[in-house]
Order: structure tokens, then sequence, then C-alpha cells
């Protein structure tokens, strides 16, 4: 479903994301860890079609995106790190929007319009301007549009910033049942809850290289070399990254705050 | 009040306003050309005043009683129109300095006095005020001073002033929006705004035409003299008159006392700032808190029946057959046009403007065939003008006004050449709207020969298209993601000004243009060479231009837009 290939971003001398290689199956939720400024969200623009790639390419569905964007772009639904949206539309007006650019048929875009504010729990105010609605309400929209198309592969950069607890719930939800049907996910998050438990494999990425690729056992037992010690997500990724430094800082803020 | 608290504020506050102002080479070129046309103007409105007072001067050589009513007269209309100014058009700025600026999140959360944040940004919408009304008026009373050779103090006395009356001003509109803005929610506040400052422009646009139609029957000395025989001396209660007597009472020969209207400016400026400081501590937070409420629901039958439960809801029959990437854009434009007050303010602008030309086109028949051609050409070329000064404003902007929407755009399978196509409809949906009313309202009024209906409107429309199509080339090829065209930002922004203005400037260019073209009937050697066909020649290379222009934006600008599509990132679409 997706696939990167020799995938790199240059901008100026800051090489951003360093031949990526990667390939995400169908019916599969994929997590994309790793600290700010990573590349994370540099990836996703790129496997999405959004930004050209210094070198490499990427496929969706067997469809080159830098090719074909238009096909491939068809093919995808995207939720961005920040909710950016009309303020002037209302959520239908934006979720109609949405419809019409994908061309879908119009009474069943009503339909699942309907529907997907009825799940978010956005029907009484579906009416409003959205420049009315909270950061939490405005990812649920971009949620919204991005499922409207019914597309095969869904990217979302860190889905669960500012959702409430139960929206979260929801949303994860959504997206477990999205790939049951056989639709991809592809998820960046700094929740690391949220890949252990959603995440049928995990990749994690550092300084635009993609440093370890598989599911969680699979990363804990390259991580501990074959051991049989307990280590959490947390540890593994910091000990991935190389912020076990900070667990020190932490120890000593913690005695102090015991004093 | 803690005034060192409001010291660091300020300082911070004009630390900010500098490092703005230091925007690479493109930003300070286009600061440089805004500056120069505020210097050219402030220049013409000097040379202006000073040839009025000069020639009054010379006129009413035998009268100086009358003379001295006059410029009395004349000034205190120059300040009455300055507090008109500030109450309609400023009022504008005003509340985009008291509620809408970003950091006012940041001050009010931290523990800072909130008059103390008011006056603060009170302060800063004042400076922004006077500079402007300085710029407009400041030159008027130096032409004066230059004028009656007034002593050198006079100069300094005029600015002070000016200053406390504009701060009268400001605090009386800041002091009335504080106490407004607990009851209306922001947006509803900047409705009543804009549509009080389009009144206000017809009112002026009603107001000069009766002016003109009087100055028409009498001659200049009569008109002068009417002037003079209305006595605002008499109105000792109005600022204006204060502002006045506190200049001119320093001129001599004037017989009038400075130091009374100094002191009663001065004391109800004052007073007033400090009034509305005061009521401000106490009012502001709640104002601010109203000021971005957007949650206007938008009632519409079709809507209210979707939101039944188990009601079918039917969408209008244009909505349903229109669809794909370009309709869905071009609706989605038209429907923030009409929900965005600032843009359908230059709409009114325009209309305006076009009323104002409709009433005053007039022109005896010329007496030959060339001169004929260049009064029909002329008709022809004025609403194209209006037309790029509209549109500059509106399609000439559109692609840059996705800003930071743009990732929707960027993510959907779509196409430079359909985003193109829905900018450009939309651009010319506001210019035609124009022009076609211009056309239609000067053949009603029917003060001016003109071409047959048919062909004035192809042609009008003809260089409406090309100005649109030109406009959205200009935009897809400069795009500004970061322009935020917003209630009374336009003037503070120097980036956001500079981008509209090289529009303007763009498309004015190419009207001068195609003006030529089209008054090629009227010249001499051209109708000589190309006798009676000269007219339709110049359509036909008019209609050339026209399409050459489309075609050259749908391929470049198409194909940037394609760039921006699979190139995206955020602010810089590059």
């Amino acid at each position: 479903m997706i696939r990167a290939i020799e995938l790199s971003k240059k901008y100026g001398s800051n090489e951003a994301v360093k031949n990526l290689n990667l390939e995400v199956k169908a019916g599969e939720v994929f997590g994309f860890l790793g600290p700010n400024g990573a590349g994370k969200t540099t990836t996703i623009k790129m496997l999405v079609g959004m930004l050209s790639p210094t070198s490499g390419t990427a496929e969706i569905c067997g469809v080159d995106v830098f090719k074909y964007p238009v096909k491939a772009k068809s093919l995808i639904g995207y939720v961005p790190d920040s909710p950016d949206v009309y303020e002037k539309l209302s959520a239908r007006e934006f979720l109609r929007f949405v419809g019409d650019i994908r061309r879908i048929e119009p009474s069943k875009c009503e339909s699942r319009i309907s529907e997907f504010l009825s799940l978010f729990g956005l029907e009484e105010r579906a009416d409003d301007l959205l420049g009315s609605y909270s950061h939490g309400m405005r990812q649920k929209v971009c949620i919204a549009q991005a499922l409207l198309g019914e597309p095969k592969v869904m990217f979302l950069d860190e889905p669960t910033v500012g959702l409430d607890p139960r929206s979260a719930r929801l949303v994860k939800d959504i997206l477990r049942r999205f790939a049951d049907r056989g639709g991809t996910v592809f998820l960046s998050t700094h929740i690391l809850e949220i890949a252990e438990r959603m995440c049928d494999r995990i990749g994690i990425i550092q300084e635009g290289q993609l440093i370890a690729v598989g599911t969680v056992d699979e990363l804990r037992c390259k991580a501990l070399g074959g051991t049989d010690q307990e280590i959490s997500l947390e540890d593994l990724f910091l000990k991935l990254t190389g912020g076990e430094e900070y667990k020190e800082l932490i120890k000593h803020l913690e005695s102090e705050e015991s004093l | 009040m803690d005034f060192r608290l409001l010291w660091i504020i300020i300082k911070r506050d004009v630390k900010g306003s500098l490092a703005v102002s230091r925007s690479g080479r493109k930003g300070l070129i286009l600061t440089a050309l805004l500056w120069a046309l505020s210097i050219a103007m402030v220049v013409g409105i000097f040379y202006g005043a000073r040839k009025l007072f000069t020639f009054t001067e010379v006129q009413l050589q035998a009268f100086p009683g009358l003379r001295n009513v006059l410029d009395f007269n004349l000034l205190n209309v120059v300040a009455i129109f300055a507090f008109v100014m500030i109450f309609v058009t400023e009022m504008q700025m005003i509340y985009r300095m008291l509620y809408e600026l970003g950091d006012l999140p940041f001050l009010l959360s931290q523990p800072i006095p909130i008059g103390t944040v008011f006056a603060s940004k009170f302060l800063g919408a004042y400076v922004q005020v006077l500079l402007t009304n300085l710029m407009f008026t400041g030159p008027v009373w130096v032409a004066y001073g230059v004028a009656r050779q007034a002593p050198l103090f006079y100069y300094p006395v005029a600015l002070a002033g000016v200053a406390l009356a504009t701060l009268l001003a400001c605090s009386t509109v800041s002091l009335m929006m504080v106490a407004v803005m607990g009851y209306i929610p922001g947006r509803r506040m900047k409705q009543l705004t804009i549509t009080a400052g389009a009144v206000f422009g017809l009112i002026v646009v009603l107001i000069s035409q009766i002016a003109s139609r009087k100055m028409a029957e009498a001659n200049v000395l009569d008109s002068l003299q009417q002037l003079g025989s209305m006595s605002l001396t008499q109105l000792r209660y109005l600022p204006s008159t204060w502002l006045v007597n506190m200049s001119l009472g320093l001129v001599p020969g004037f017989g009038v006392q400075a130091l009374p209207g100094a002191l009663a400016l001065a004391f109800t400026s004052l007073s007033f700032t400090w009034l509305t400081v005061a009521v401000a501590g106490k009012q502001f937070l709640r104002g601010w808190s109203g000021a971005s409420e957007e949650g206007t629901p938008i009632k519409r039958a079709g809507v209210r029946a979707s939101s039944r439960p188990g009601a079918r809801y039917t969408r209008p029959p244009l909505g349903r057959s229109l669809q794909g990437v370009s309709w869905a854009l071009l609706k989605k434009d038209l429907t923030l046009m009409f929900r965005d007050p600032m843009t359908w303010y230059n709409l009114l602008v325009g209309v305006v403007v076009l009323v104002f030309f409709v009433l005053n086109v007039k022109g005896d028949a010329p007496d030959t065939a060339e001169r004929l051609a260049i009064q029909r050409g002329m008709m022809l070329v004025m609403p194209a003008f209006m037309a790029a000064v509209s549109v500059g404003q509106m399609g000439g902007v559109s692609l840059s006004l996705e800003a930071s929407r743009f990732w929707l755009l960027a993510c959907q399978p779509c196409t430079g050449k359909e985003v193109f196509r829905a900018k450009m409809a939309y651009a010319f949906a506001a210019g035609a709207v124009l022009a076609v009313a211009y056309v239609l309202g000067v053949k009603i009024v029917g003060g001016v020969s003109m071409y047959p209906m048919w062909l004035s409107l192809l042609v009008v429309l003809t260089m409406v298209l090309a100005v649109s199509a030109f406009q959205v080339l200009l935009d897809s090829l400069f795009p500004d993601f970061t322009l935020r065209i917003a209630f009374g930002e336009t003037k503070s922004s120097g980036k956001n000004a500079g981008k509209l203005l090289m529009n303007m400037l763009g498309s004015v260019g190419l009207v001068a243009g195609m003006a030529f073209v089209l008054l090629l009937p009227g010249f001499k050697w051209a109708s000589r060479c190309l006798g009676s066909s000269a007219l339709w020649v110049s359509l036909g290379i008019l209609l050339l231009m026209a399409a050459g222009i489309f075609a050259l934006a749908q391929r470049v600008a198409a194909s940037r837009v394609d760039r921006y599509l699979t190139n995206w990132t955020s602010g810089s679409g590059s």
C-alpha cells in the first residue's frame, strides 16, 4: 500500500530525511515515532505528495506519488498536524467543499457528512462557523474530511493532539476499524501509549534516518539484544533515540521534590 | 495603572515594529515604494492647499475680514474631516489594535493590570491614527502657515493642537468601543463599523455632488464668499473650533484668543483619555472575550432540515450540478467573500466610486470623429481601471489568501489548471459586475456618447478578463501565503499593502496599455492609415491581447500552482 524508496529531502544544507526505505501493507496501522524535528512531518508530506523529495520516490497502492500526484491523492486521506481550516465556513460547508472537490455523489456526500458529524458529536454545531470551534473540534473536522472521500490510505500527523480522552478513543477506534476493513493507516505521534496499543508496527526516525522498524516486541528484542528483560516503550524510545540522559534529569528532579 | 509595566510593553512593541520593517530586500523595496507614494501624497496635498490659500489671499485682498472667516472655516472643515475620518474609517484600525492583536492573550495572562494592557494598546492605536491624520491634514496646516507667512511658533502649536484633537477623537472612539463591546460580539461590531464606513463614503459622494452643482452655478469668487458667510467661529463648543482658535490665535490679525481653545482642548482630551482607560480597566476583558465570537449559526432552510433527525436534505440545484475542483473552489471563495467584511468592503468602495463616476460623467458632443472616438474609448477605459483596482484586492490575492489552508488543496486530487480556473472566475466575476453596472449606469444617466451597448459590454468584459488573468498570474508568480487582508489591517502591514499595491500597479499598467489600443481610432495618424476600419482593428488587437494574456496566464499560473500543490511547505508555498 505505502512504499518509500530511498526517499530524501534536503532544505539547503539541512538533510531533513535521509534515504528512507519503508513499506506498509494493507490493513496495517503503522506508527511513526521520533523526537521533535526528526523528520516525521516532512516524511508524511512527501508520502502524501504535498512535498517533492530531493531524491527517491514513493508509491501509494502502486501509484507513483510524484509522477501521478492527482491519482495518488485520490487514494489518500490526510490530517495535518495543525488543523487550519476556513474560519468563515461552517463544518458542514467545509465538508461539502471537500466532497465537491472529490466529486462525491451529492446525496452520498450528505449522508456521510451527517454520519461523521454525529459520530464526532458535532451535529449540534455543524452550522456554526469553524472560527468558533476549539482546537479539538477543528481536529475532528479535519479527521472527518480525510475520511469523507473513502480513502485507501490515511496519513495522520499527530491526530490526537487537542482531543479529549473520549474523542481520542473514538479516533483510535475509527482508525482501527478502517485498518480492519483493509485500509492502511500511517500516523505520527508523540503519545507512546497510542503507538503501543494501536499500531501493528512502529518506525522510529531520528535526524532524518529510519533507525528502527518492527513490532513493539521486535524492537524490544533488538534494543536489548535478545534478553528477557522487561522494558516499556518509553524506555525503548529513549534508548533508541539516545534520550537516556533525560532519565537522569527526571530522577534528579524527583529527588529534589521528595526533599 | 502601572507605568513601569506600561513602559516595558511599549518598549517591546516599538522594538517589534522595527523588527517587522527589516524584512528582506523585497520587503525593503516595497516599503520604500510605499514611503515614496506617501511622500508624494503629502507633497500633493501641501501643494494643492498652498495654492488654494494663496488664491484666496489674492482674491480677497480687499476683504481681510471675509478672508479671515474663510480661513477659519476652511481649517475648521479640515479638522472636522479629520474627526469624521477617525470616527468612521480609523475605527477599524483602532478595533484591531485594541482587540485583535496576537499578544493580547499573553499580556492578559500576566500579572499586569488590565488598564495597563489596554493603555499600551490604546497608545499604539493613537500613534497610528495620529500619523495617518498628520499625513492627510498636516500638509494643510503647514501650507496655511507658509501661505500666510505665519510666525514660527504657529507650526508647533498647530501640531500640538492636531495631536490633542486626535487624542480626543481616538479616546472617544475607544471609549464607545469599550462600552459597546461588552454587549455586542466582535463579528457584529466589525459589520457595524464597515457599514458605517460605506455610508460615510456615500455621504461624502453626495455632499461633493451637491457642492459641485452649486459651484457650477456660481463663479469661484461667489463660492468663496458663500463659504465665508457661514461662520463656524460661532460654534464654540466644537473641538475643531478649539483647535483652529488655538492655532490661529497666534497668527496676527485674527483677533481670536489661543489660550481658551488650547485649555479646552487639552482638558477635554486628557479627561476623555483618563476616562477611557478607567472604564477599560473594568470593561475591557469582557469585550475582549467576545471579540473572537464567530459562532453565528448559518440559518438556511435546507441546513435546518438536514439537522432534523431523519429529514432528507435536498441541496439546491446549483449546488448539486456544480461539482469538481473549480466549482467547489469558486463556491467557497464566493461564500467567504460575502462573509468577510473586508472583502465586501472593497466591493462597496468600488460601488461608491462607480456612483461618483456615473453621476459626474458629462461631455459635450465632440466636433470631430477622432474626438468622439477618444470620448467613447475613455468611457470604457474608466470601468476597466475601476475593475483593475477591485479585482486586485479580491481575485488578485485569492490564491495567497488560501494561506495556511493550502494544505487542504495540496492533499486533494486537483490540478493547477483547475485551481487557476476557479481563481480566474472569482477575479473576473467581481470586476465584471462593477464594469457592467458602470456601463449600464452611464447609458441610463446618458450624459455622454458611448459605443453601442453590445460593443461597450464586449470591450469592457474583454478588458476585465485580461486584467483578471493578469492578476491571477501575478498572484501565482509572487504569492504571499502569509497575506492577511483583515479588518483594518491593510494599512498597518507594509508587506500586505505592498503586495496589494504591486497587483494594482501591474493591472493599472495593463489597462493603460489596452487603453492605448482602444483609443487608436482617436489618433489622427491611425485614422488616416486605417480609415473607417480603425475601430475594428483596435478591437481585434484588444481581443487578441486579452486572449494572449489569458492563455499565458493559464499556462504559467497553472504550472506554478501545480508546483505549490506538490511542493507545499506551510507559509512559503515553495
